[in-house]
C-alpha cells in the first residue's frame, strides 16, 4: 500500500525504516563519514522515522560513552554544524555492541538485543549491515551473520549489505570477497560504496548526456578525438597512510574503482531505463570493451607508473615517496599512473581514453575533459593549432561544474582567434547546498536503490582490466619502469611522451 | 507577509539607500556593467528571474535583505518593482549587486538587482518596466505581494514561468483564488502557481506523511474518522489548507460544511462505501506566528496519531496511540516559515508543484461552504 502523504510523482525511493547495523564502528569511517551523514540525512528532515544505529565493535564502550565520542567528531566536520538539540534526539537511536567479529556468540546476543529493541521501540524489522572494517574480517564477520540467522530477512522486512572499497586487490580475492559476500546476501542486497557515484557530478554526468539533445550526436568516434580523466592530489603518505597506500598504489586504488566508474559513465550507451540494472547493465558492456593489456610490452607502451622524488608542494619541502613514512625503502608501488586505455566498441573505435592518477601533483583536483576533433583547416588553417580544439570539462571536485572551450575571434581588423571559456559552476548557480557523497548513498541503500552502488560484474569486470597491468609490473621478468617526477610537478616526462607519441598533450589544470 | 504590517509607509531618501545607485532609466544596463566592470576577481551568474512585486512603499526595506539571502542559494537576476497610487506616471530606477564568496573563499559570485518605483503607475508602466529588464532565455519567477490588483493581467502574466502568491495577505481569499484560476485559464497562460500559505505547511505535511511510513498506520488510513487541526489565530487560511490537503491526498469529496465554525464533512469516493470524515480547524491564540499549526490529531476507529511542534518549534512531535503501542517521536526538524525560507524552498524545489491544484479546488470549496 503506498503513503498517500507522500508526494508524487516521486523522483527518488523513499528511504525505509531500518536498523543499521556498523561492522567497526569505532573506526575512523564511522566518526568521520557515516555517522556525520546520517546526522546531516536528519538535518535535512530525510531520515526515515524509527531509523536505529548498532554500532559494532571490539573495545568496550557503553552506549553513551559511544554517542559522546561521535558527537565530538561530529561537531567538528558535521556539513551543516552540530545542533545539540537535533544531536540529543537523533543521537538517542544510536547504540554500541560490543564483539569480536571472530566471536559467533557475539552475533547472536546481537540478534537478541537488535529483537528487543524491536519489540521495545516498535518499527520495522529490516536490517542494513555496513562493514566499515579492514577486508580481511568480511569472511568472519559474513560467516557469523549466516550461522547466527542474523542476514535473513525477517517477515515483512529486508537484509541487506553496504561494503566498502577496497573491493579486492585483484580478481582472484575481489571474486573470493564477492562469493563471501554473496554466499551470506544476494547480490540484489549487496550494496558496494564508491563513493565518487555519489557525487552530483558524477550523477550529472547521464543527465549531461541524456537530457540535452545537443551534445549525445556528438558522442561518438567522428568527433572525439580524446578523452581525458585526470585525479590530482596534492597530498602525500600523511597521516600514516603510507602502510596501506604501499600495499594498494594508485593504480589497485584510484583507477581500478573510481577512475574506470567515471570511464564508464562518459562511455556508456543510453540505458534502456533508469533502473540500477538498466543503468549498471550498460556500464559493465563498457568494462567488457576494454582492451587487456596482453604482454608486458603492450604495458609499457600503454601504461608510465612513476614515483616522487623530494619537491615543493604548496611552499612546503616534501620528501620523496619512498622517504615516506610507513613505506618501503625499496618499494615498487606506484603514487602515479597514467593509462591509454582502449574501449573496442562501435562508439568509440580510436578514441584513446588517457587516464591520470597521481600523488604530490601541484593541486587537488578531478576532472574528465572531452576533447573533439578539431574543424576542418580550410578557413582558418594559417594559425598556430595548438588550443584549437574545443574541449569540453566536467569537472568532479573542486569547483564542481562544466566548461566548454570554443574559439573565438578576437577584436580587431585581423583575424586572430583565442580559445574562450563558457563556465557553468555548481556553487555559483545553485549555492552550496549540495549533499555529501555519503548521505545520497545512505539515502539509496535505505531506500533498496542500487543505481549509484557498484554491481559484482563491475567489479570484475575491472580487476580484469587491471591486473593485466598489475601482472607486468610485478609477475614478469622484463617489468616496464618505474618512472620519477619531482613532487609539486605535473608527473614524470614519460607521462607527456605517451601522449606526445599520439600527437597529443595532457589538458593544464 | 504578514497581514497586519500592510499599511502603507511612505518613500523617503533614506529608505531608499537599501537599494543601492540611483540611475536614470535609459542607463540601467550600462550602469549595471560598470558595476560589474569595476572588479575583476568576480564573476556574473544567474539561472532565472526573480520579479518581487508590491504595491506597498515598505516592500523597498523588507525585500532587499531577502532577496540578497536568496541569491545565496539562487543566482538571479532580481527586479523589484514598487507600484505605488497617485500622483503623475513617473518611474524611477536603482541598480545594486548581491555578491557572495563561494566555499574556500575564491571568487566572489555577484547578481543584480534593478528596483523600481513606479508611481501612478498604469499596468502598461509596469509591464514594460519588466519586460526591458528580463534576462533573455531564462525563466520569470513572479513573487506577487499582496492582493492580485489590475496590474496583473494577461499579457504580463503570459511571461510568468512561475506565479508565487501568499493567501494569507489576501484581503478576501474567494476573490483572490477565483482571480487566480481565471489567471490559469487564460490564453497563453503556463505558470505553475504557489501560495506560500501553502509552502508555509510543508514541514507538517511531512511531518503527517512520515507518521503514515510506519506501516500500522498506514494500514488505518482507510479507517479515518476526524481530523483535529488547531491552527494559530492569524493563519486561518493555513488551517483550512491543510484540511484540503488531507482531503484531497486521501482522495475525499467535500460533502457539507460551515466555514463559519470551521467544522467540515467529508466521504470517501471509493465505490459504495462512504465513511465520511470530519475535519474540524479551530483556532488558539499564540504570540509567535512562525510555525502556523499548533497540532493536528488524525483519529481512526481503534486509534490516533498526533502531531504537534515541539516548544521551541524546532521538531514536530508524533505521537502514535494504537492498541498495543504508545510511542512519541521527535525528529522532523522544522523549517523556517518566514517569507525569505519559504521563497527559498519554492526556488530550491521548482517542480510542477503539483498537489496544489486539487488542494486548492477543495479549499475553495470549503471558502464558499455555508451552514445549511
Ligand atoms: N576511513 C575512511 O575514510 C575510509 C574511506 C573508504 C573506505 N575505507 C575502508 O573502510 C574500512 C575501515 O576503515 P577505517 O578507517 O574506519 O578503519 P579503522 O579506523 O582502523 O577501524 C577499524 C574498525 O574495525 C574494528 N575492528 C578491528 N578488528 C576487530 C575485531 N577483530 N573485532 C571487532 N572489531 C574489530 C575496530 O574496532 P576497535 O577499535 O574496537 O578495535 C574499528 O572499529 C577499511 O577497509 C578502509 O579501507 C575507509
Amino acid at each position: 500500500m503506498d503513503n498517500p502523504f507522500r508526494d508524487e510523482p516521486l523522483t527518488r525511493s523513499l528511504p525505509q525504516p531500518c536498523t543499521v547495523i556498523i561492522f567497526g564502528a569505532t573506526g575512523d569511517l564511522t566518526h568521520r563519514k557515516l555517522i556525520p551523514a546520517f546526522y546531516n540525512v536528519a538535518a535535512d528532515g530525510d531520515l526515515p522515522s524509527g531509523l536505529r544505529i548498532v554500532g559494532f565493535a571490539r573495545r568496550p564502550k557503553s552506549d553513551e560513552e559511544f554517542r559522546s565520542d561521535l558527537e565530538a567528531i561530529n561537531r567538528k566536520v558535521s556539513r551543516q554544524g552540530h545542533n545539540d538539540a537535533l544531536w540529543e534526539t537523533f543521537s538517542q537511536s544510536i547504540y554500541y555492541h560490543q564483539s569480536e567479529f571472530q566471536d559467533l556468540e557475539g552475533y547472536q546476543a546481537l540478534a537478541e538485543r537488535l529483537d528487543k529493541l524491536d519489540e521495545e521501540r516498535g518499527g520495522h524489522p529490516n536490517r542494513l549491515f555496513y562493514l566499515a572494517s579492514a577486508p580481511e574480517f568480511f569472511d568472519d564477520i559474513m560467516l557469523h551473520l549466516k550461522e547466527s540467522g542474523l542476514c535473513d530477512a525477517k517477515p515483512g522486512g529486508w537484509s541487506r549489505v553496504v561494503v566498502e572499497k577496497p573491493f579486492g586487490v585483484d580478481l582472484p580475492t575481489a571474486q573470493h570477497l564477492n562469493n563471501v559476500v554473496n554466499s551470506t546476501f544476494a547480490e540484489k542486497e549487496t550494496y558496494r560504496i564508491d563513493h565518487y557515484l555519489g557525487k552530483e557530478t558524477a550523477q550529472n554526468i547521464m543527465v549531461l548526456r541524456f537530457a540535452n539533445a545537443i551534445f549525445e550526436p556528438l558522442w561518438n568516434s567522428r568527433y572525439i578525438d580524446h578523452i581525458q580523466i585526470t585525479c590530482a592530489e596534492n597530498l602525500g603518505m600523511e597521516g600514516g597512510r603510507g602502510g596501506y597506500y604501499d600495499k594498494s598504489g594508485a593504480l589497485r586504488d584510484m583507477v581500478q574503482n573510481h577512475l574506470l566508474q567515471l570511464l564508464s559513465l562518459v562511455a556508456m550507451e543510453p540505458p534502456v531505463d533508469l533502473s540500477a540494472d538498466g543503468v549498471r547493465d550498460e556500464k559493465v558492456k563498457v568494462f567488457k570493451s576494454l582492451r587487456h593489456m596482453e604482454t608486458p610490452e603492450e604495458v609499457a607502451q600503454n601504461v608510465v607508473r612513476a614515483q616522487y622524488t623530494p619537491g615543493v608542494v604548496d611552499g612546503e619541502k616534501v620528501v620523496g615517496y619512498r622517504q615516506e613514512d610507513r613505506v618501503n625503502l625499496e618499494s615498487q608501488t606506484e603514487p602515479f599512473v597514467a593509462v591509454k586505455a582502449m574501449v573496442d566498441s562501435w562508439r568509440w573505435q580510436g578514441v584513446p581514453f588517457y587516464i591520470r592518477m597521481g600523488k604530490r601533483l601541484p593541486k587537488k583536483a578531478t576532472e574528465i575533459s572531452i576533447h573533439f576533433r578539431r574543424a576542418p583547416e580550410v578557413l582558418f588553417n594559417t594559425l598556430p593549432s595548438r588550443g584549437r580544439s574545443n574541449v569540453m570539462v566536467i569537472r568532479i571536485q573542486p569547483n564542481e561544474g562544466i566548461a566548454l572551450r570554443m574559439m573565438s575571434k578576437l577584436p580587431g581588423p585581423s583575424i586572430r582567434m583565442e580559445g574562450v571559456k563558457m563556465d557553468f559552476q555548481y556553487s555559483t548557480s545553485f549555492g552550496n547546498k549540495s549533499p555529501e557523497a555519503y548521505e545520497r548513498l545512505l539515502l539509496d541503500a535505505m531506500a533498496g536503490d542500487a543505481t549509484l552502488f557498484a554491481r559484482r560484474d563491475e567489479v570484475e569486470e575491472a580487476w580484469k582490466f587491471i591486473d593485466c597491468i598489475e601482472h607486468a609490473w610485478h609477475k614478469s621478468s622484463d617489468p616496464p619502469p618505474m618512472a620519477e617526477y619531482p613532487a609539486g610537478s605535473w608527473g614524470p616526462k614519460e607521462a607527456d611522451d605517451l601522449l606526445a607519441r599520439d600527437g597529443r598533450y595532457w589538458r593544464r589544470l | 507577509m504578514n497581514p497586519s504590517s500592510s499599511a502603507q509607509a511612505t518613500l523617503t531618501p533614506e529608505s531608499t539607500a537599501v537599494l543601492g545607485k540611483e540611475v536614470k532609466l535609459p542607463a540601467i544596463d550600462r550602469e549595471l556593467r560598470v558595476l560589474f566592470a569595476e572588479d575583476s576577481g568576480i564573476s556574473r551568474a544567474s539561472l532565472l528571474n526573480l520579479v518581487v512585486y508590491s504595491e506597498d512603499a515598505a516592500s523597498v526595506e523588507r525585500d532587499t535583505p531577502i532577496i540578497q539571502e536568496l541569491t545565496r542559494e539562487t543566482a538571479c537576476r532580481a527586479l523589484l518593482i514598487i507600484s505605488l497610487p497617485g500622483g503623475e506616471p513617473s518611474v524611477r530606477a536603482w541598480v545594486q549587486a548581491h555578491c557572495n564568496l563561494t566555499t574556500g573563499g575564491g571568487k566572489a559570485v555577484c547578481t543584480e538587482q534593478v528596483s523600481f518605483v513606479i508611481r501612478g503607475a498604469t499596468p502598461a508602466y509596469v509591464r514594460s518596466s519588466i519586460f526591458a529588464h528580463l534576462d533573455s532565455d531564462l525563466p520569470v519567477v513572479f513573487w506577487w505581494h499582496g492582493d492580485l490588483s489590475s496590474a496583473f493581467e494577461e499579457s504580463l502574466v503570459s511571461r510568468i514561468d512561475r506565479l508565487i502568491v501568499d493567501s494569507s495577505s489576501w484581503p478576501d481569499p474567494r476573490d483572490g483564488f477565483r482571480k487566480l484560476f481565471a489567471a490559469i485559464e487564460w490564453e497563453g497562460s503556463q505558470f505553475v502557481a504557489h501560495d506560500l500559505a501553502f509552502t508555509r505547511l510543508g514541514p507538517v505535511c511531512s511531518a503527517v506523511a512520515v507518521a503514515f511510513d510506519d506501516s500500522q498506520v498506514l494500514e488505518r488510513t482507510g479507517r479515518i474518522e476526524k481530523i483535529r487541526i488547531v491552527c494559530a489565530t492569524p493563519r486561518r487560511i493555513e488551517g483550512l489548507f491543510l484540511a484540503s490537503w488531507f482531503a484531497c491526498r486521501l482522495g475525499l469529496t467535500f460533502v457539507s460544511g460551515d466555514l463559519e465554525d470551521s467544522h467540515f464533512e467529508f466521504q470517501n469516493g471509493e465505490g459504495k462505501k462512504a465513511a465520511s470524515v470530519e475535519i474540524d480547524v479551530a483556532y488558539r491564540d499564540k504570540e509567535s506566528i512562525g510555525q502556523p499549526i499548533l497540532e493536528v490529531v488524525i483519529e481512526t476507529d481503534d486509534g490516533k496519531v498526533t502531531l504537534n511542534p515541539s516548544p521551541d518549534d524546532a521538531f514536530f512531535r508524533t505521537c502514535v496511540d494504537l492498541p498495543h503501542r504508545k510511542e512519541c517521536q521527535e525528529l522532523l526538524p522544522i523549517r523556517k516559515c518566514d517569507d525569505g525560507s519559504l521563497m527559498a524552498a519554492v526556488l530550491g524545489r521548482a517542480g510542477q508543484n503539483r498537489q496544489f491544484p486539487g488542494t486548492v479546488a477543495i479549499l475553495r470549496e470549503l471558502l464558499d461552504s455555508e451552514a445549511e
